[in-house]
């Protein structure tokens, strides 16, 4: 079996990253999961880990307490969920990079390891099939075999929606992280925030470690009663400690944390967006929470040099200013609007938009549709794509200049040729659709041979 | 007064179309096709002085195109630039190996655009 093999065999399976999921599975979910992991060996159970959670940020604060492990000599896991681009960049094992900008690349887990493994497994998976094992449930279990195998010190683990019946949470995680918690997939997980704070606290273990960005008051309440009834250990930030942001610019955060172990002072962090200091803080804690268990906790300032997190308010051009970011429900785009106008006021934008069907697009419009000099709506290939002039209608009426081109290649080179050079393009909505249009605007220059009739180059 | 230049685009996303049409007019006569087609038809009616051709186009793709254009003799000598995306390697030497003279990788600008056409006309002569 080699990778496009193996990666259509998985696919073959159910996959709600593709479809909507129905609710009255959830009840069996987990128990499925554990008794597959049975079936691996028990893969879980042979590494510590860190499992985070949230509605946003999550991702964010997974990769910055990855980079920090990494920078420090340990091998670590990692395990995100969906990839921007390719699917290996979801299991990656790192240790210490040559440089700071090393290739994050090379980390991912390789096509061959990859092919290997689901052939190894299919007669596991196969097994299976009409029980309702899920892509998501197959792809975490092989993770898990694969750090465990890989003997990592320590693997950081996403959840991949919700907590309490997820997949990841067969996982005994010494520290569980909460990212800020708000609605979305509310056919799944709920309308109301105490409702979603309610799932997402499932992961919350007895005795453990819990780290939480500031949450609203709802959900801070959850979490504080669930740590409770647990005997968790509560970790608040912003209360129990403190982040303090020096500077704000389109390089990033220049940051001062106070945790318990220590200050931190000066902390270069190469991601942009306020929201992203508190993200900082929380994996800071959680590292912190790590060092009784052995890890050092002196890691911070040389792992946030060794940061890549791509599709995340990515600026990827600078005449015109050209920004990636994945902020596909309200709370994630109301922090792009706030990050846009405090490090580019008064700049002219133009947005470029593709998002799911399952979305709350009008809010989305809501919060970014106003004052944009035009949108352009788009569309991934991704089957739960909103088609691009379905999408218009959520956007029109905040802009005039709206329009709807399919192809998001050719959307974005009539926008890019359009905008002033100073001008900023905001190019947001599911990661699918980020994650498609970086992968183009990534690719190295082509160089073909031309034609002798041809003379110069383009 | 000289006839302008006749550039024939092949492509079926309107705004692109648009876009290119903005670009090059008033110094060329653009025409333009939104399919196969309608462009195979259109250099037969028309007899552009280039044509631009979109490799990715739904029911009669770029390829299918270029190879009716360079099978017939009245259209085969009609210096066709293929349009592409950047990573789609092979579909440009695809193109090449079948008889394109040039290429522009979406995303492309204004400049690019502009300087493979006239390098196309130049090299034909007036």
């Amino acid at each position: 079996m080699n990778y496009p093999e193996a990666i259509a065999y998985l696919e073959s399976f159910t996959n709600y990253e593709r479809t909507h999921r129905p609710v009255q599975m959830r009840a069996v979910k987990l128990e499925r999961m554990r008794r597959f992991c049975e079936q691996l060996g028990q893969p879980q159970s042979r590494f510590r880990s860190v499992l985070v959670a949230g509605t946003n940020g999550k991702g964010s604060i997974a990769a910055i307490l990855y980079a920090m492990l990494r920078a420090g000599g340990l091998r670590t896991g990692l395990y995100i969920s969906p990839h921007l681009e390719v699917f290996r960049e979801r299991i990656r094992v790192g240790e210490t990079a040559e440089s700071p900008m090393g290739d994050s690349r090379r980390e991912w887990i390789s096509e061959a390891d990859l092919a290997a493994l689901v052939e190894e497994f299919q007669p596991v998976l196969e097994s299976w099939r009409q029980r309702g094992l899920t892509y998501f449930e197959i792809v975490t279990g092989l993770a898990f075999v694969y750090f465990s195998r890989k003997q990592v010190d320590l693997a950081v683990v996403e959840v991949g929606m919700g907590g309490r019946l997820d997949a990841t949470n067969v996982l005994e995680p010494a520290v569980a992280v909460f990212g800020p918690i708000d609605v979305d997939h509310a056919d799944v997980l709920g309308a109301d925030r105490v409702q979603i704070a309610r799932e997402k606290t499932g992961i919350i273990k007895r005795g453990q470690t819990v780290v939480s960005v500031p949450q609203a008051p709802e959900v801070a309440e959850v979490i504080r009663a669930v740590c409770e009834e647990q005997e968790a250990i509560p970790i608040v930030c912003g209360e129990d400690i403190r982040v303090t942001i020096q500077e704000h610019g389109p390089n990033g955060l220049q940051l001062t944390a106070m945790g318990f172990r220590g200050i931190y002072q000066g902390l270069e962090l190469p991601l942009i967006g306020r929201h992203q200091a508190d993200n900082a803080l929380a994996a800071i804690a959680a590292l912190e929470a790590l060092s009784d268990t052995g890890i050092p906790y002196s890691l911070v300032e040389r792992g946030l040099a060794f940061l890549e997190w791509p599709g995340r308010l990515e600026v990827i051009s600078q005449t015109p200013i050209v920004i990636l970011d994945g902020a596909h429900n309200p709370s994630a785009a109301k922090a792009l609007r706030d990050t846009i106008e405090a490090l580019w006021p008064g700049k002219r934008m133009h947005l470029m938009t593709g998002m799911s069907k399952d979305k709350a697009v009008d809010v989305v419009a809501q919060i970014l549709g106003p004052g944009v000099s035009s949108i352009t709506c788009s569309q991934s290939r991704h089957p739960r794509a909103m088609e691009a002039r379905e999408l218009m209608k959520f956007w029109k009426p905040y802009c005039r200049q709206t329009h709807a081109i399919a192809d998001p290649i050719d959307a974005y080179t009539v926008l890019v040729n359009s905008v002033e050079p100073e001008d900023v393009v905001v190019i947001t909505g599911s990661l699918y659709f980020v994650g498609e249009i970086r992968g183009v605007l990534q690719q190295s220059a082509l160089k073909l041979p031309r034609k002798p009739s041809v003379e110069g180059a383009v | 007064m000289k006839a302008l230049r006749r550039v024939l685009v092949i492509e079926d996303e309107p705004m692109v179309r648009d876009f290119i049409r903005g670009v090059l007019e008033p110094e060329f006569e653009i025409l333009d096709a939104g399919d196969g087609q309608e462009g195979l038809d259109q250099v037969k009616e028309e007899k552009p002085d280039v044509i631009l051709l979109d490799l990715r186009m739904p029911r009669m793709d770029g390829m299918a195109v270029l190879a009716r254009l360079k099978s017939d003799k009245k259209t085969s000598g009609i210096p066709v630039v293929i349009i592409s995306v950047k990573g789609y390697t092979d579909s440009l030497m695809d193109g090449q190996r079948a008889g394109a003279v040039d290429y522009l990788i979406k995303p492309f600008t204004i400049e690019q655009l502009r300087t493979v056409v006239r390098r196309q006309l130049a090299a034909q002569g007036d």
